[in-house]
C-alpha cells in the first residue's frame, strides 16, 4: 500500500499523523468520513470502553493534518472490496464498541472494511522490530561463596562438574552456568531446562538458536548471551598484571599481528579470547588470530572494580551490561567504562 | 511465568532502556513512580512499541488497552502482574 495526499474516492481507505502513530478511517464522500473513534490527538485521555465507530467530517477526522490516501498494489487491488460494499460495511458497525489499542484499532476496522481482513501494518511493524532486534546481553557477577552448592537444570553441565577436580574452577563453572541459566530466562524468555546444550570436540557449548559465552577470573564470572555468535573473557587486572610482569612489553610484541596497533597487552588478549571463544573452533593461538577491523568492545566496570573484560560478537552494537547479584540482574549500563 | 514484582520491574526497564537508550542514566534508576509521558518522555508510538514488547516479553495479552492508560511505571507493573498471575 503507497499513501499520497490526494483527493480520496468513495470507498477509500485513508489515514492521518497524529503525532507519531497513524489515525485510520474509510472515506464515504465529502462531508462523511466513518472512523472507530476520533484521532488520538492526546488532548483527552479516550477510555476503550466508551470508543465506537463514529462518522466524521474531515475536519474532525484530520485534525488539520493531511489526510493520505491509500493506493493498493496490484495484489492488495484484487483483494479490496468494491467500494459501494465497504461503506456498506463501515455503515453497517457504526455504535459498534470493543476497542483495543494492539488487537482492535481503527486501523484494524478500516482494513476490514475495505479488504475484510483484521490487520495493523503499524503495531506488525512494530512486534517484527521487536522480534528481529540484535541481542547481546553480558551478565557480570560475583561469585558466592556458596556457588559450588547450586543446582543446574543442564544435566550435561552437570556431567561436565562432576569430572572437575579442582574445587575454585568447579565454583567458578557451577555459578557462569546458573548465570547463564538466568541470562538466557530473562533475554530470551527460555527454560533452561527445556533447552538441549552440546559442547563440540573443541569444549565449545551451544544450545540451538541460542549463542552464548562464558569467563571467570578470580572471584567473578561474566556471560554473553545473545542471537548472534558471541564472545567474552575476562581478567582480573592486577592478577594478569602479576603474572605477567615485567613481560608484557614481549607479549604484546608476540602476540600482535601487522595489521593491529594494539598498545595494550592486556586488552589485546582479552580481545584475542573472545574472537577465538566466539569462534569455537581450533585452540588458542593468540598470534594467529587477527583483530584488525574487527568490532570488540573492551571495558570495565564501576560496580566490580579491579576487573577487564572484553565482548565481541555480529550483534555487539545492541550490547547490554547487567549485574547479576542475589538470583536477579539489574542494568548497569551506565557504569560500563569502555576502554577503547 | 511466576515473576517477583522486582523481576518484573527489571525486565520493564529492559524495554525502556531499547526503546531510548539515552536515557540509560534515568532509567536504571527510576522507580515505580516514573510518569511514561512527562519523565520518561515516551509518545504514542513509543507507548504502543512498549505495550507489544511487553507481550512479548511477559507472554501477555493487552485487553481493552488504551493509549492513556498507563500513566506510570506502577500502572504497567500491576498489569503485568495480574495478566501473571
Amino acid at each position: 500500500m503507497k499513501w499520497w495526499p490526494d483527493e480520496p474516492a468513495p470507498g477509500d481507505i485513508i489515514r492521518v499523523r497524529i503525532g507519531t502513530v497513524y489515525h485510520y478511517g474509510v472515506y464515504v464522500g465529502p462531508e462523511e468520513i466513518i472512523q472507530f473513534g476520533p484521532p488520538p490527538t492526546g488532548s483527552a485521555h479516550r477510555v476503550p470502553a466508551s470508543i465506537t465507530v463514529e462518522t466524521a467530517t474531515p475536519e474532525e477526522f484530520s485534525c488539520g493534518a493531511i489526510i493520505e490516501c491509500g493506493k493498493p498494489d496490484r495484489s492488495e487491488a484484487r483483494r479490496r472490496r468494491p467500494p459501494a460494499e465497504t461503506i456498506a460495511a463501515a455503515r453497517a458497525r457504526l455504535g459498534e464498541g470493543g476497542y483495543d489499542l494492539l488487537h482492535n484499532n481503527c486501523e484494524h476496522f478500516a482494513y476490514e472494511c475495505v479488504f475484510g481482513e483484521h490487520f495493523c501494518a503499524q503495531a506488525d511493524a512494530v512486534r517484527r522490530r521487536w522480534n528481529s532486534r540484535p541481542i547481546l546481553n553480558v551478565y557480570l557477577a560475583p561469585i558466592p561463596d556458596d556457588a559450588v552448592g547450586i543446582l543446574l537444570h543442564s544435566e550435561e553441565r552437570m556431567k561436565q562438574l562432576r569430572r572437575t577436580g579442582n574445587e575454585q574452577l568447579r565454583k567458578a563453572r557451577t555459578y557462569d552456568w546458573a548465570v547463564l541459566e538466568y541470562a538466557l530466562a530473562r533475554s530470551f524468555g527460555c527454560d533452561a531446562q527445556h533447552l538441549r546444550f552440546r559442547r563440540n570436540r573443541f569444549g565449545k557449548w551451544s544450545c540451538g538458536a541460542y549463542f552464548f559465552s562464558l569467563a571467570h577470573t578470580g572471584g567473578a564470572v561474566a556471560v554473553a548471551v545473545s542471537n548472534g555468535p558471541v564472545g567474552i573473557d575476562l581478567e582480573n587486572e592486577a592478577d594478569f598484571a602479576a603474572r605477567y610482569a615485567p613481560r608484557q612489553a614481549e607479549m604484546l610484541h608476540r602476540i600482535r599481528t601487522a595489521e593491529e596497533t594494539d598498545t595494550d597487552f592486556l586488552s589485546l588478549w582479552l580481545k584475542k579470547e573472545s574472537f577465538y571463544k566466539a569462534g569455537g573452533t581450533g585452540s588458542f593461538r593468540p598470534a594467529a588470530i587477527n583483530t584488525a577491523g574487527k568490532s570488540a568492545l573492551v571495558f570495565r566496570c564501576r560496580t566490580l572494580p579491579g576487573l577487564r573484560a572484553a565482548v565481541c560478537g555480529e550483534k555487539l552494537s545492541a550490547a547490554r551490561f547487567y549485574l547479576y547479584e542475589n538470583g536477579t540482574a539489574r542494568s548497569i549500563q551506565s557504569d560500563i567504562l569502555r576502554s577503547e | 511465568m511466576q515473576l517477583s514484582r522486582h523481576e518484573i520491574m527489571e525486565r520493564l526497564r529492559d524495554i525502556l532502556l531499547i526503546a531510548d537508550d539515552n536515557r540509560a542514566d534515568f532509567i536504571e534508576r527510576c522507580t515505580e513512580d516514573a510518569d511514561l509521558s512527562a519523565e520518561l518522555g515516551l509518545s504514542s508510538v513509543g507507548m504502543l512499541y512498549l505495550v507489544i514488547a511487553i507481550e512479548e516479553t511477559f507472554d501477555i495479552r493487552f485487553e481493552n488497552v488504551g493509549i492513556g492508560d498507563f500513566a506510570t511505571v506502577r500502572d504497567v507493573i500491576d498489569y503485568i502482574e495480574a495478566k501473571l498471575s
